[in-house]
């Protein structure tokens, strides 16, 4: 805005730094007026605006008056301390009406609505993912019929010592022994290096007495026969697998030991399993 | 100064008069948003926490619901009738 009235492109022809008033041979509208260089120039009163579309009205339209003279102003220079600041306040939160505070001082007005709204939103969308998941983890799992069905109870008192007892559990053959002393310390005294599927007799019982393994040979599935074979436990007669009385595979082409399922003695010698 | 600045200035006084500062609700933005919001860390623990709180409350009012609109028919409510 600042000499918007010398800079003027279309002004140009009246505002040329002369000496004399010369009425321009562009134009005669406007007739230069002498002014001594005393005399203040008064600016024509500024049209009250608080949109930019009437901006430019300000401007001087028609009679210009000029001042010239060797040293004094060439320029007309609006003031625009009258000029009205648009007010915002309407549409400012009440936080944010002192322009003098700084933003973090009101940060806290103005943002803790819309985190409250995120967070909740996180909350709501942790909630149905973590359902989702649930949902569909445990679909995986067996259904209640399977799991009622899932685990035997055994009265181990009635299983006299050194000897072998077939029970059916999850469709699968499951024996449990109850070996002797000497079977104990037979187990105990293998050699690991020599096994095949090298297996500690206290890693697969809990209680030493006491041989609960699956009843599927390792082989190709088929039941083994208890009692027999060479190293007195369990003999399949499908190939020729020969176990030991803690079920290891000692001889035959069986890869692995028979299977140890969970189980846990509880009080009264009673035995759970799965 | 110029005007408009003046203007503004008195605006402003006018607002701290008012007493914004000093209300309740104020307050609690301000506790809620230096505590839980301001940082990420802080709003993920939020949420994470919040979610435990709103899993435990919102669970337990369906359960509520549905044990209210089905009184009388589920076998908790009809288990006294064949068990001794």
């Amino acid at each position: 805005m600042i000499s918007a009235v010398a800079k003027s492109g279309s002004f140009a022809p009246y505002l040329k730094n002369t000496s004399q008033a010369v009425v321009s041979s562009l134009k005669t509208a406007v007739k230069p007026v002498a002014v001594s260089s005393s005399d203040k120039v008064v600016a024509p009163s500024p049209v009250q605006s608080t949109v930019d579309l009437s901006v430019g009205s300000p401007l001087n339209r028609g009679k210009v008056a000029v001042a010239y003279s060797l040293n004094g102003p060439l320029q007309v220079r609006s003031v625009h301390t009258d000029v009205k600041v648009p007010d915002f306040s309407f549409y400012r939160k009440p936080s944010t009406l002192d322009p003098t505070k700084k933003a973090e001082a009101t940060e806290a007005s103005r943002k803790t609505f819309s985190y409250t709204v995120t967070a909740g939103g996180f909350i709501l969308s942790t909630y149905a993912a973590k359902n989702l998941v649930t949902t569909f983890v445990s679909s995986m799992s067996a259904s209640a019929d399977v799991l009622a069905m899932a685990s035997i109870e055994v009265n181990l008192n009635e299983i006299p010592e050194g000897k072998s007892v077939t029970f059916k559990w999850r469709g699968k053959p499951l024996f449990i022994r109850h070996r002797t002393a000497k079977d104990i310390s037979n187990e105990a005294a293998v050699d690991l290096g020599s096994l095949r599927d090298p297996q500690h007799d206290n890693e697969r019982t809990k209680d030493p007495k006491w041989l609960i393994v699956i009843g599927v040979c390792t082989h190709l599935g088929c039941v083994p026969v208890a009692n027999a074979g060479d190293f007195g436990g369990y003999y399949c007669p499908c190939h020729g697998s020969h176990y030991d009385a803690s079920g290891r595979i000692r001889k035959g082409p069986a890869p692995l030991n028979l299977e140890v399922p969970p189980y846990e003695f509880k009080e009264d010698g009673l035995l759970v399993v799965g | 100064m110029p005007s408009f600045l003046i203007s503004l200035r008195v605006c402003g006084e006018e607002q701290k008069t008012s007493g914004l500062e000093e209300s309740s609700s104020f307050q609690l933005n301000m506790a809620l948003y230096e505590l839980l919001f301001k940082r990420t860390s802080t709003l993920a623990l939020t949420v994470v926490v919040g979610a435990f709180v709103f899993e435990r409350s919102f669970d337990v009012l369906i359960d509520g619901i549905f044990d209210k609109i089905n009184e009388g028919k589920q076998w908790k409510d009809i288990k006294k009738n064949y068990e001794t």
